[in-house]
């Protein structure tokens, strides 16, 4: 529950002198998805509330090489 | 503009010149590395335009010290000496990095490596990486670490 506690917060705006409140499970969309290429394997998570996000994070694991090819290229 | 994959055209001369050390090294007649450099990674908007042509940190284009993020994104854990397999020498940070209830300023796709060791106005950028842009909503980032190997380390030398 304390990640829908955090949903509320950020919906509402940050409001610091309103009180946090739970929202039902029931009302949140949650979607996830996976981007794999060559340069990386990503995978995010989000929460919708009518529409809105109102939580999404997201993991990536850098896959491509940039020195491998940058100094080989220069010792051609 | 767009940010681009890239070691920063700058950190190759410097590397030449033996300006990072990303672990310490034993005398090997020539020098004796005692203390290896410490490194950050910061996080940038997708609007940014880093590159091989960055040469030193800045905070244009960076993600707002908003949300969870502060300047110059976060230290990365770094206990893993550069090594070899074969003909490649290669050095990963050993540890993930993760942005906790993170919200971001705005959509970011790149991720600076940066020199701490250099003084404070004039950071030295080292590489570039990219990745799908990202809107992080009261949430975890993390960038995970490949494996820290000849074939999949994040800086590879062959």
């Amino acid at each position: 529950m304390a990640d829908i506690l955090i949903q509320k917060c950020v919906k509402n705006g940050w409001i610091a002198d309103e009180p946090a409140e739970m929202i039902d499970d029931a009302l949140l969309v949650k979607t996830e998805g996976v981007i794999d290429d060559e340069n990386e394997h990503t995978v995010w998570t989000e929460w919708r509330l009518d529409g809105l996000i109102v939580k999404r994070g997201a993991h990536v694991r850098l896959k491509r090489n940039i020195v491998l090819e940058g100094i080989a290229s220069m010792l051609r | 503009m767009a940010n681009s994959a890239a070691f920063c055209t700058s950190a190759k001369v410097q590397l030449l010149n033996g300006s990072h050390a990303f672990g310490t090294q034993a005398t090997n007649s020539v020098r004796t590395v005692t203390t290896k450099d410490t490194f950050n990674l910061a996080l940038y908007l997708a609007t940014a335009s880093l590159g091989a042509a960055t040469t030193v940190y800045s905070a244009t284009g960076e993600l707002a010290a908003t949300g969870n993020y502060t300047a110059k994104g976060k230290l990365l854990t770094n206990a893993t000496v550069p090594s070899s397999s074969g003909t490649t020498a290669f050095w990963t940070p050993s540890a993930n990095v993760t942005w906790t209830a993170l919200t971001s300023s705005g959509a970011f796709d790149a991720a600076l490596l940066i020199n701490n060791k250099s003084t404070d106005t004039d950071e030295l950028a080292v590489a570039v990486f990219t990745f799908s842009s990202q809107s992080i909503t009261a949430a975890d980032f993390t960038l995970t670490m490949p494996t820290n190997d000849a074939t999949t380390g994040l800086i590879r030398i062959a």
